[in-house]
């Protein structure tokens, strides 16, 4: 005996889509999106550097993640990270850098000035770019953070 | 430089948008759409594969398993001649045709699409229009889904009914809306069938849900209870045959906020109140919306406004989601660990109306046996025996159905359907024919009202030539073994001899349109035809006048003969030779 199969029926469509299956809605695509609540990892009354972002992804296919860090509801520059499909699921580690570079130059040196982004609370945003034509799952967000002010005052998301 | 720390963030948790910033948990989350959550991870949901397309349709209403027959029904409507439809799929969903219409037209001022309810049991599909207004409302349909018809339901004691919703409960059909012939628009009342008949519902046999015009919307298994839902307040009805119902309030400040919003899955009924998701296993409901601050600002403009009156809810039993859909927004509640429940959001790039559940019994749409008609019938007057072999696997439910078509015409008729069931050959005498007539008899399976491709004609001509029997099967005349002979002056003259057939089959061929009579006199030099015979079709006598043997007595004899096209000129014997004195 076969699973069960859900249908759905639309509105103005007189089609029958079998739900659970392929990755697309009757062809258009969608993305995954995820947006963390806010994390103090110094406390409500501290202050962090926030380093980099190590978020593990999975996946089976070609995929863009898109990824934002929120410090204290202001969006820092979207970075998007494009993985290859691999030839059998595989997790891939993302490296988000939290830090941002100035154009602060010498001779031919490159930039030499770079900042951690730093605060009290942060949020990460997650999403996929473009169509996605199979498996992909987050693991989740390896915060790398420095204290620099202890709050005085305990934090439950400390 | 300072120490460096990792904070880590695990997914797979739900949705918080009611905890304060020092109470929420890290592996929360303020937003999070289109994911299957597991333990650590937040997967990709998976999509919406087209799998069928129905031609000429708008919307599709519902989704139903049949599962008797191993198949799913659906509902669709068509907006511009404002019709509803019935179709079935193959079990697995690849393959569909259209039984037909309901007896349906949804009235222009009545909520467009419409809404419905169906409910299936022991063979048969209940579909019930889920119009608020009653004067719009259509009558519940009936699909019988063996016989492949459809119908206005008919209850013994009932007569038509509207329904306004049914569920099938126990061994019991059950349906609201409706209350008697005499005063049908009885929103209160929930209406329960005899037990294992569900298209039997006594008049007495019925539930009042609270105040009189407060409507139900909605009926379904709670625990050990049947949940009655109306808009803002819930009731029970507890027991398990007629001797121990009886109903009671569960919940006296929440409902269900529209008539779909709720699906059991186990023993919970989850449904979407006025103020947000409720679960209940029987008794007072339990809030489920805390986590969602529905009250807060919407997180989507898609969310923003909830058509609750045609949202709905449904189950996805591999991913143990119960979702809440409104269009292209739907609320997603993960009830894989029951201790915690976690919640997402999911929007779609359909406007979903429907969803059902279908299980697949392995079962395609048309039969996957055919009928050949062996060069063997026999008949007498008005009728046709005749043989027919079954080739091909049976599944218990199919059908022979039976066509014929007198040889020298090109109309061909249904004629009877009879049940196969496991039979390899079957017989059937084809009654109410025409005598002394050449016919053609064909036939075909049918499953679940549908025949299969090669024989999906009207037109039986077209159908393989081996289910067909042509210009070989006649009706006989039959033999006139009985006549009177009267001989009489008409009053104007005219001496006229009134024949009578006294064999009481042959009088009903007498009253066939294409019977002739041909009467013969001996007048010493063997039989001659008696000319200008009139033909009285309604008493199966013919006259014949016969002034110019005024006097004489001859012997005389009569036989029918049919006029039915030239190739066959079928004729009954002559009668027995009878002297008439003229």
């Amino acid at each position: 005996m076969a699973k069960p199969l859900l249908m759905f029926g639309c509105k103005s469509l007189g089609d029958l889509l079998q739900a659970d299956a392929g990755y697309t809605d009757d062809g258009a695509s969608y993305s995954l999106f995820v947006k963390t609540d806010r994390v103090a990892p110094a406390g409500v009354g501290g202050e962090s550097a926030f380093h980099n972002l190590y978020i593990p992804i999975e996946h089976d296919v070609a995929v863009t993640l898109r990824v934002t860090a929120i410090v204290d509801g202001v969006a820092l520059t979207a970075q998007d990270f494009a993985l290859s499909a691999p030839s059998a699921r595989k997790v891939t580690l993302l490296e988000v850098p939290t830090t941002v570079r100035f154009p602060v130059t010498i001779a031919n040196f490159g930039s030499l000035a770079q900042f951690a982004a730093r605060g009290t609370w942060l949020q990460v945003q997650l999403e996929t770019v473009g169509a996605v034509t199979g498996y992909v799952a987050a693991g989740g967000v390896d915060l790398e953070h420095e204290t620099l002010r202890e709050t005085s005052q305990p934090g439950v998301n400390k | 430089m300072g120490e460096r720390n990792h904070l880590t963030i695990p997914f797979g948790g739900g949705l918080d948008r009611e905890s304060g910033v020092l109470t929420v948990q890290p592996s929360a989350f303020s937003d999070l759409r289109n994911v299957h959550l597991h333990d650590g991870r937040a997967e990709l949901r998976k999509g919406l594969l087209q799998k069928l397309s129905l031609d000429g349709v708008t919307d599709i209403l519902g989704i139903f398993p049949a599962r008797t027959a191993g198949i799913g029904v659906v509902i669709a409507y068509a907006s511009g001649p404002r019709t509803v439809s019935l179709w079935i799929t193959s079990g697995d969903v690849s393959t569909t045709a259209k039984v037909g219409d309901l007896p349906w037209t949804i009235a222009a001022g009545a909520v467009s699409p419409p809404r419905i309810f169906g409910a299936d049991s022991y063979d048969k599909l209940l579909i019930a229009h889920d119009e608020p207004n009653f004067a719009y409302r259509n009558c519940t349909a009936l699909y019988d889904i063996g016989a492949g018809t459809i119908d206005n339901f008919l209850s013994p004691t009932l007569g038509t009914v509207k329904f306004r919703g049914v569920y099938t409960y126990l061994s019991y059909m059950i349906g609201w809306g409706h209350g008697t012939d005499t005063d049908p628009d009885r929103p209160e009342i929930v209406r329960t069938s005899l037990p294992a008949e569900p298209t039997n519902f006594d008049i007495n046999h019925y539930f009042v849900a609270g105040q009189r015009g407060d409507p139900v919307l909605r009926c379904e298994a709670a625990g050990d209870v049947l949940a009655v839902r109306k808009q803002s307040q819930s009731y029970d009805i507890f027991g398990y045959d007629r001797s121990t119902f009886g109903i009671k309030p569960s919940d006296r400040l929440f409902g269900i906020g529209g008539s779909r919003l709720g699906i059991t899955v186990g023993a919970v009924n989850y449904f979407w109140s006025l103020d947000g998701p409720r679960s209940s296993s029987g008794g007072a409901s339990h809030d489920l919306g805390l986590l969602l601050d529905l009250e807060g600002p919407a997180v989507d403009v898609a969310a923003a406004n909830l058509d609750l009156d045609n949202g709905f809810a449904t189950y996805v039993p591999s991913r143990r989601e119960v979702l809440f859909v409104f269009g292209s927004w739907a609320f997603v509640l993960h009830i894989a660990d029951p201790s915690a429940l976690r919640w997402s959001y999911r929007k779609l790039a359909v406007i979903a109306f429907c969803a059902g559940i279908l299980y697949d019994g392995g079962a395609g749409i048309g039969p996957e046996a055919h009928a050949e008609l062996p060069f063997t019938s026999s008949g007498t007057e008005f009728t046709l025996q005749q043989d027919a072999t079954i080739i091909g696997a049976l599944n218990g439910t199919d059908q022979l159905e039976w066509w014929v078509k007198p040889y020298t015409t090109n109309t061909w008729a249904p004629k009877i359907t009879q049940p196969i069931g496991m039979a390899t050959s079957l017989t059937e005498v084809l009654t109410g024919l025409l005598a002394g007539i050449p016919y053609d008899v064909a036939a075909r399976v049918k499953r679940t009202g549908i025949a299969a491709a090669a024989y999906a004609s009207s037109n039986p001509a077209s159908w393989p030539a081996t289910s067909r029997v042509v210009g070989l099967a006649q009706t006989s005349m039959g033999d006139v073994t009985a006549a009177s002979f009267v001989s009489a002056d008409d009053g104007l003259g005219h001496q006229k001899v009134t024949i009578t057939l006294g064999d009481t089959a042959f009088g009903q061929v007498a009253k066939q349109s294409h019977v002739l009579y041909e009467v013969q006199v001996d007048r010493g030099a063997g039989f001659v035809d008696v000319p200008g015979a009139i033909s009285n079709f309604l008493d199966g006598k013919v006259i014949v006048d016969m002034t110019a043997d005024l006097g004489h007595t001859y012997p005389m004899q009569v036989r029918q003969r049919t006029t039915f096209g030239t190739a066959f000129p079928f004729a009954s014997a002559w009668s027995a030779q009878l002297s008439v004195t003229i």
